[in-house]
């Protein structure tokens, strides 16, 4: 078992759950949004099963737990429509495929495999994912659109404008989702070295 | 809209890896198997979750107005029923049938088979526009993972930095194909192959 203190970071090191970082932080709420719901919905999966082996026969394993993320995912769906109409628009085919997430599958390969995690493991893992989804959100919003989209309830969202004109408008766009990420990578490797901390 | 339109639009404008970022981990990894295994268990995975979904989607959930369940559908219907058909599909593929059901078992659960899937149904289309939809969309996703491993088979054995190898630079290196990809306005194919 792992300790949780060497957990790499599951974006920037594992590339784990990059679609909807590439495809919706360009919005800060809608990253914001995705990024809490994939942290949930790894966090719920873990309580789950952790609870849930007990009575699961291991042969429907997979799909007990394939169920339950399907259930989060049409959950999430609704709640998320019914806090913001236009963020749920905005998060589109992302809220669905929240099912099928990188890192929720590989919780689940890791549990019918029977590799085991910690607890602290899995919640620094989902932290990681967070920081990293908030931190993408800002700067591409920020820097691509000149302003912050706030996760507020209703119709309209609230916006805080930062900049008169956006000073790189190409991050709000997926090519602009691809260089950002790079340039976090990159970040990362200078900080932690060329492997990322994958070695440790 | 005509195939070809809806081929193009597919294939570039709307590229799935360039547009939606689906499979974008997928792309950083190194392919495990030949370009044949993988392009054939895509192919077969998406075009049968695609055909599945849709008709599902036409026939059961909008009449119902059950719209919303598509997602449970996939997970506990779908994803099952496209491993099984694609397992004895790909079972009478001869020599490599074996690789060729492990790359099927691997894709069918797998946000690229789900997010195409829900793309062709999401748009107004027909059974035939959404298979060949859902069928241009793989090819598209493929070419352009084929021209990132190239990029990447070049760039390990030129000189780069350590700190981007791999990674930052295949990263980069989609922005830029994603810019050149999203260049090919979408409204002038579809007025050009009217």
């Amino acid at each position: 078992m792992k300790k949780a203190g060497f957990t790499p970071n599951p974006v920037l090191v594992s590339f784990m759950g990059l679609c909807p970082l590439v495809g919706v932080t360009g919005n800060f709420a809608s990253g914001v949004i995705i990024a809490f719901l994939t942290a949930l919905a790894v966090l719920g999966l873990d309580i789950f099963w952790s609870y849930g082996r007990r009575f699961v026969p291991p042969r429907l394993a997979l799909v007990s737990q394939l169920a339950f993320a399907a259930f989060f995912a049409l959950l999430a769906g609704v709640a998320v429509t019914a806090f913001s109409p236009p963020l749920a628009l905005d998060l589109g085919i992302y809220l669905p495929l929240l099912m099928v997430n990188c890192l929720l599958l590989h919780e689940i390969r890791k549990s019918i495999t029977g590799e085991t995690r910690s607890h602290a493991s899995i919640l620094v893992t989902i932290l990681w994912y967070f920081s990293i989804a908030l931190a993408l959100s800002f700067v591409r919003e920020s820097l691509g659109g000149g302003t912050i989209t706030l996760p507020t309830p209703g119709l309209e969202p609230a916006v805080l404008r930062l900049f008169s004109a956006p000073p790189l408008p190409m991050l709000v766009s997926p090519a602009g989702g691809f260089m950002a990420l790079a340039a976090f990578v990159f970040a990362q490797r200078i900080l932690m070295g060329p492997s990322g901390g994958k070695a440790s | 809209m005509s195939w070809i339109g809806i081929i193009l639009v597919s294939v570039f404008s709307a590229n799935v890896l360039f547009t939606y970022g689906l499979g974008s981990c997928a792309m950083l990894r190194k392919a495990q198997s030949s370009i044949a295994i993988d392009l054939l268990s895509l192919l077969l995975t998406n075009f049968i979750a695609s055909a599945l979904l849709w008709s599902f989607d036409a026939l059961v959930l909008r009449p119902f107005g059950l719209d919303v369940f598509k997602v449970v559908v996939f997970a506990l219907i779908i994803a099952p029923l496209t491993k099984f058909l694609s397992q004895l599909a790909g079972s009478n593929s001869g020599s490599f049938s074996s690789s060729l059901l492990g790359a099927i078992d691997e894709s069918t659960l797998s946000c690229l088979v789900f997010g195409i899937a829900l793309i062709v149904t999401n748009k107004d289309y027909g059974l035939g526009e959404a298979l060949v939809a859902s069928i241009a969309s793989a090819l598209g996703y493929f070419s352009a993972v084929l021209l990132l491993d190239s990029v990447r088979r070049r760039m390990e054995i030129s000189g780069i930095p350590s700190t981007l190898r791999n990674g930052p630079a295949i990263l980069i290196s989609a922005g830029l194909m994603a810019m050149a990809f999203s260049g090919i306005d979408r409204f002038l194919v579809v007025n050009l192959v009217k």
